[in-house]
């Protein structure tokens, strides 16, 4: 990334900035020159200029929906920039398909994942190999012995890539059936069998435990050594972004703000305000059982994937879940909702059993659930989307409703027209909440709500829920972010392999060295140079 | 890769074992009459199901006009056919070069539709292949088509304009489609067909060619974002299919001594997705029992008399009930779990 650094004023840099020195003698990767696009009026990338270096570890960052993923759609060719010019290694990728795009050398993730569901994983990563396959229609109908060749060579390189994650032992597993981590791997896995000389990688971490993002930092910089190839990253988390990347733009509402090193935008004042944040605020509580499971199991074909979880939430509090991918912290909300089914135990809502009802009826009883992976609705528009989420509750003032949403989350009020499928993915992330909000639920329960948040918005959304915690709504709340989550949390529960393996209150879980250690990621936090610079 | 083994073997078991217990039933003649004239549609029927759950299942693409190439199978296999009567007395060897040639003339067909339609992004091929089988249809219906030792003569709507040298004959009379027809289609015919129709699809899934069109389906945008040529795979998949069930079309047609382009028109269609939807989207094996029972059903059901079409609804709604049902799924992956549990570990 070109960024120049004369001291602490470093802020907007012109847009044809110096490449640094190590780079000079070589071609840039990457040089989008004057990039930009609109949506209708919406200026959603304007002016961008940004030089990668070959072997480059750079960062896109900035708040939810200030363009980050249009940048990396419009590298790829699937948005068609309004303005300027993109060149790979010199080459104008002008017109180019994506495919064609992925061919000259630039790889890519998704925010939201992408994978081939189906498909097993190593089957995903040999689809990515298709082009440097050679061997025809015919020789695969007919088996010709440059089938079995190529497919060996493709099953190997497949085995040595995902190597690097150390996931061959998921090879052939179903691709959807993976826990999220593991599928964000994947994906990286993947881009990197199209062997690209850059690598996108759009909110890699999100929804990772902080060792799964200790790990996937150190993987970032062994890839880029290894394959000697550029890699740019979108990231909220600030721990990663500061530890990994060599180079930072930081992007606000389509305009880039600041570019420099990671120590310089830490201390940029723009960059504070507008991204970073500070810090956040605590709430208070009162009592009576609302939600009350016990002794639940969850099987999902013949894998026993929770063993016998009992725990109860009063009236007014946050009771968070917390533990590893996998643990069962999704599956035991989904369990809650209907969705899935417990083969023993019960589950009473306000004294009422509610373990045998369908999911829509589970709403009616005042239950509201808040999906992992913002399951919103992405043909209809921000305002229909509210809608549905008061849908099968009688009785309720819907313009009454959607304003107290509005008034939590001005930004989905601006954008009430627009199709939810094309918001960003921190956008889509309030709209979620906000359409659980509408059934004026009297228990709310949120998958993993931080993730793919910026920071700021980290502090917002958890502000939102203390917020609505005063009001009297009850909160049964997942998070992968544990710190965040038992620092607001009256109580909180510790899952594993699905069982509970300590309970307490929020206070003393977060001084429990053992989930420090499991959970939290206890050594990195104390970091001295990072204090105060970045939430959490 | 391995996980697709099992129905594999399960799809080529099935099909053998078939083959073998009709041909012992018939040579004992232990078999009826009115089985043994449904052994070739049947082969027909699992031929356009597997060939049309490639489109549908695998490619994930819908397609409403399925039994347009079956029809342009049918009828350009027939014609051929009939032309080579004198130059290849051989039956078998004549079968086999009419399917040929409707395979072509159906993958012709499904190319040409292909190249506006694929491209597109949506339901649009859903729409213009419904109206490719009414095309076709339209078209066979008011074709008239001659043949002497000139050649062949083509004339649309009426056949006052095709004089025939007096060796020669009428192929093709308009909306009386093809007569005279020697039912030269065998069961056995059939059977290589399907096991033919059973290793290319497989043999395709397993490809990269398969691994690519799967992909597509299950995610077009990241297939596009790792360089895949989605229009290229696409067409593929379709051109396969079609030319799929343009031989199953010449097949069946030489079963019968007569057959009209009204016999593949919007309802056959549709019941081949039918029969796709009932095995399973994706799934070969499903496709092929449950063309099998399909095929029967309505002859099983004559006892019913003026309710058969009725029970034949309930059946199918039943069977599409029953295997919808969370409740069965349990079961089925349970029965899953028992049989399969060792090949998961073996699986790498
Ligand atoms: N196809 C589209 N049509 C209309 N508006 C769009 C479209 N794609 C993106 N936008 C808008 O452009 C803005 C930038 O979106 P983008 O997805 O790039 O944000 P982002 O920086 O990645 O945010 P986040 O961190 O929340 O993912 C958003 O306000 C979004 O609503
Ligand atoms: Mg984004």
């Amino acid at each position: 990334m070109a960024y120049k650094s004369d001291g602490s004023n470093l802020v907007p840099v012109p847009s044809n900035a110096v490449i640094p020195e190590r780079d000079i003698n070589d071609m840039p990767a990457l040089e989008c020159k004057n990039l930009g696009i609109t949506f209708g009026g919406l200026h959603a990338v304007e002016n961008f200029n940004l030089t990668i270096g070959r072997t480059e570890i750079a960062g896109l960052i900035g708040p939810n929906g200030a363009g980050k993923t249009t940048v990396f759609n419009l590298l790829t060719n699937v948005y068609q920039p309004t303005t300027g010019t993109i060149l790979l290694n010199g080459m104008d990728t002008h017109g180019m398909s994506t495919a064609q795009v992925s061919k000259a050398g630039i790889g890519r993730t998704f925010q939201n994942i992408r994978l081939f569901n189906n498909l097993t994983v190593e089957e995903n990563i040999m689809v990515a190999m298709d082009n440097s396959m050679k061997y025809g229609l015919f020789d695969g109908l007919l088996r010709l012995p440059g089938y079995f060749r190529e497919e060996k060579k493709a099953h190997e390189k497949a085995l040595e890539l995902l190597h690097i994650f150390e996931m061959e032992n998921v090879a052939s597993h179903q691709a959807g059936s993976l826990p999220y981590g593991a599928q964000r791997r994947v994906e990286i896995v993947r881009a990197l069998a199209t062997n690209p000389k850059v690598l996108l990688l759009d909110e890699p971490a999100a929804g990772m435990n902080p060792s799964e993002t200790a790990d996937l930092m150190a993987n970032i910089r062994k890839i880029r050594d290894t394959f000697q190839i550029a890699v740019v990253l979108i990231e909220h988390d600030m721990n990663l972004v500061m530890n990994v990347c060599e180079g930072l733009c930081v992007l606000n509402f389509g305009r880039i703000i600041a570019k420099g090193s990671p120590a310089e935008i830490q201390k940029n004042p723009t960059v504070i305000e507008a991204y970073l944040g500070k810090s956040h605020k605590e709430g208070e509580k009162q009592m009576s059982t609302i939600l009350k499971v016990d002794d639940i199991n969850v099987y999902y074909g013949s894998i026993h994937a929770i063993k016998g979880i009992s725990f109860h939430v009063e009236e007014g509090e946050i009771v968070t879940l917390i533990g590893a991918n996998g643990a069962g912290k999704s599956t035991t909300l989904n369990t809650i909702s209907g969705l899935l089914r417990s083969r023993t135990g019960s589950i009473t809502l306000n004294d009422k059993p509610i373990d045998h009802i369908p999911p829509h009826k589970v709403v009616e009883h005042g239950l509201a659930m808040c999906p992992e992976g913002r399951r919103i609705f992405l043909q209809m528009t921000v305002e229909e989307n509210l809608e549905m989420g008061a849908f099968t509750v009688k009785d309720i003032n819907m313009d009454a409703e959607k304003e107290r949403v509005f008034d939590l989350f001005p930004r989905l009020k601006e954008r009430r027209n627009q199709i939810g499928g094309t918001l960003s993915g921190g956008e889509q992330q309030m709209l979620a909440m906000g359409r659980a909000l509408m059934s004026k639920p009297h228990l709310m329960m949120m998958d993993e709500p931080s993730m793919g948040l910026a920071p700021i918005l980290v502090e917002q959304i958890f502000d939102i829920i203390n917020s609505l915690h005063k009001e009297g709504t009850t909160i049964l709340l997942v998070e992968q972010n544990a710190q965040a989550a038992l620092s607001i949390a009256d109580r909180g529960y510790v899952l594993e392999t699905g069982k509970i393996v300590a309970e307490g209150t929020g206070a003393e879980l977060l001084a429990s060295p053992v989930i420090k250690r499991a959970y939290l990621g206890g050594e990195r936090e104390e970091e001295p140079d990072k204090e105060g610079a970045y939430y959490f | 890769m391995k996980r697709n083994n099992t129905s594999k073997y399960v799809s080529f078991g099935l099909i053998i074992a078939a083959y073998a217990i009709m041909m012992i039933l018939s040579s004992t003649g232990k078999i009826t009459r009115s089985m043994q004239g449904m052994l070739v549609p049947i082969c027909a029927y699992i031929v356009m199901a597997i060939s049309l759950n490639l489109t549908v299942g695998i490619l994930g693409e819908l397609s409403l006009g399925h039994a347009g190439f079956m029809s342009m199978g049918a009828f350009t296999g027939t014609c051929a056919a009939i032309i080579m009567t004198e130059s290849v007395t051989n039956t078998g060897l004549r079968l086999g070069l009419s399917m040929v040639i409707g395979a072509i003339f159906g993958g012709i067909a499904g190319f040409l539709i292909g190249i506006p339609v694929l491209r597109l992004k949506g339901d649009y091929l859903a729409i213009v292949t419904l109206a490719f089988g009414e095309i076709i249809k339209s078209i066979f219906n008011n074709l008239y088509l001659g043949f002497d030792k000139y050649g062949l003569h083509l004339q649309l709507l009426s056949e006052k304009g095709i004089k025939l040298e007096e060796s020669g004959r009428m192929l093709i009379q308009g909306a009386m489609g093809i007569s005279k027809i020697k039912k030269i289609s065998t069961f056995t015919a059939g059977f290589i067909l399907i096991i033919l129709t059973l290793f290319i699809v497989y043999h395709l899934v397993e490809s990269r060619y398969g691994r690519a069109i799967m992909a597509i389906r299950d995610n077009r945008i990241a297939a596009e974002s790792v360089g895949v040529d989605v229009t290229k795979y696409k067409m593929t998949a379709f051109v396969i299919s079609a030319a799929m069930a343009g031989a199953a079309g010449a097949l069946f047609a030489q079963n019968y001594s007569t057959i009209t382009a009204n016999k593949f028109d919007f309802n056959t269609s549709i019941l081949i997705l039918v029969l796709v939807v009932l095995g399973g989207l994706g799934n070969i094996t499903g496709s092929i029992i449950s063309a099998t029972l399909l095929t029967i059903l309505p002859e099983a059901l004559r006892g019913f008399a003026t309710y058969r079409m009725l029970v034949y609804a309930i059946v199918l709604i039943v069977v599409m009930l029953f295997t919808n049902a969370s409740g069965t799924k349990i079961m089925i992956d349970k029965i899953k779990a028992k049989f399969g549990g060792n090949k998961e570990e073996e699986g790498l």
